[in-house]
């Protein structure tokens, strides 16, 4: 048990990757984009990880979806919707409540 | 514009497999954007698009085909999705040839029968017989089918979508092949002078040209089929991609030369050897009966496998159109 198994840390961040994509999508952006972004602010994920979440959040209404065929290739850039800012809203009063829980769960623990 | 470049062969893999596990309502659109994901991310590989390993990279931070398909729908819906495509693609393609062979045998030999009850001639009529033995054909198969499916379990039967893939291979170099020998091919059926010399048997003054002329009849039949797998060939030349029409095309083409073939089994005589070519009569004979087994067999087997090849063409045009 002397090196940390690193797929502990990457499950507990995983359950916080819909909300904090969320607060990447003001402006639009595309999924590797996101990805990166996401790696950026210390959320290591992959596509396979974050593409069923953007996919799910689009059928749901959370996210606008528009493809830029200007380029050779098309590439997809997702955006929060109206609806969405409702959905990050409620994501994050719950992400407050598990924190505040966890805080007072984990109390005095080294 | 920036030049595109060629998508690599384990990325055409990885889509088709996805396409496989995934609800044909919603497969044309996740690919869309799976791909457009994978080509993102190989546009920006540190070690450039081309490199080689970086279309593994992209393919592997996806996951397998099967593992995003299950985050997308949910893992038993794709094992019951990928078994039940497994099996219609499985019946659609034994069907058709099992359907073949009974036709030939109505053919070539009314009331003859392979294997009882399994591969038997069809009846010629009254047509609601002919029509019930269809249905029995068809019966047969889907018991076979059922009981192979329940051998192999839910885990593994999906798997049979691997071995008999859909996607038609697109490759310029085998095209440009095909095409010069479908010319050369063409150049010996219609030229007779050189097709009776290269298609003979004996030496000197004694050769003589070994297809029957109930064969040679057909020459105009044949050269039809050629025509249509030249033009499928050049549209993939062109288009570099599989399309639609490519596809519907080579099923054409494919059902054109089963047609040929079966044709080709009802002739009374393939092959003519006469005594001249410096045999005895009696040797000639033996020598072109055998021959005639060996193009008979030669062209059932052609018939199965292109009616097969026919049916899987019709599946793609299907999946290809998103149903």
């Amino acid at each position: 048990m002397d090196v940390p198994d690193p797929r502990n840390e990457a499950e507990l961040r995983r359950g916080v990757l819909q909300l904090v994509a969320l607060a990447l999508l003001e402006e639009p952006r595309y999924g590797y984009e996101l990805v990166r972004l996401l790696g950026a602010a210390g959320f290591q994920t992959e596509e396979g990880t974050l593409y069923p979440i953007l996919r799910r959040f689009e059928e749901q209404g959370a996210l606008e979806a528009t493809w830029d065929t200007s380029r050779a290739r098309p590439r997809k850039y997702y955006r929060l919707s109206e609806g969405g800012k409702q959905v990050r809203s409620d994501l994050l009063t719950a992400w407050r409540k598990v924190r505040t829980a966890t805080d007072a769960a984990v109390e005095g623990l080294a | 514009m920036n030049a595109v470049p060629a998508r690599s062969p384990a990325v055409d893999r990885y889509l088709e497999r996805l396409r496989d596990v995934l609800p044909a309502a919603r497969a044309k659109e996740v690919l869309r954007e799976v791909e457009a994901l994978i080509e993102d991310r190989l546009e920006q590989d540190p070690e450039g698009a081309a490199a080689p390993g970086a279309a593994d990279r992209a393919l592997a931070a996806l996951g397998s085909p099967e593992a995003l398909a299950s985050s997308l729908a949910g893992e038993e819906v794709v094992i019951g999705l990928a078994t039940r495509k497994a099996f219609t693609r499985m019946l659609t393609v034994v069907f058709a040839a099992h359907l073949l062979l009974s036709i030939v045998l109505t053919v070539i030999s009314p009331g003859m029968s392979l294997a009882p009850g399994l591969v038997s001639a069809l009846p010629k009529s009254p047509w609601a017989a002919t029509l019930g033995a269809v249905f029995g054909v068809f019966l047969v198969d889907v018991g076979a089918l059922l009981v192979l499916f329940r051998l192999l379990g839910t885990r593994r039967a999906p798997g049979l979508l691997q071995g008999l893939p859909l996607q038609m291979p697109v490759r310029r170099r085998d095209s440009v092949l095909s095409l010069v020998l479908l010319a050369l091919l063409a150049v010996i059926l219609n030229v007779p002078g050189l097709r009776d010399h290269i298609l003979a048997v004996g030496v000197g003054e004694g050769r003589s040209p070994v297809l029957a002329p109930a064969v040679t009849a057909l020459t105009l039949a044949a050269d039809a089929v050629l025509i249509l797998f030249a033009v499928r060939h050049l549209l993939l030349l062109v288009a570099g991609v599989e399309r639609v029409q490519g596809v519907l095309l080579d099923a054409m083409a494919s059902l054109a030369g089963a047609f040929l073939a079966v044709l080709l089994m009802t002739r009374d005589e393939l092959v003519r050897i006469p005594p001249a070519a410096g045999l005895t009569e009696a040797q000639a004979s033996v020598f072109a009966d055998l021959l005639f087994r060996v193009v008979f067999v030669v062209c059932l087997v052609a018939a199965i496998l292109l009616v097969m090849r026919f049916a899987r063409r019709l599946l793609r045009v299907r999946q290809l159109l998103g149903r």
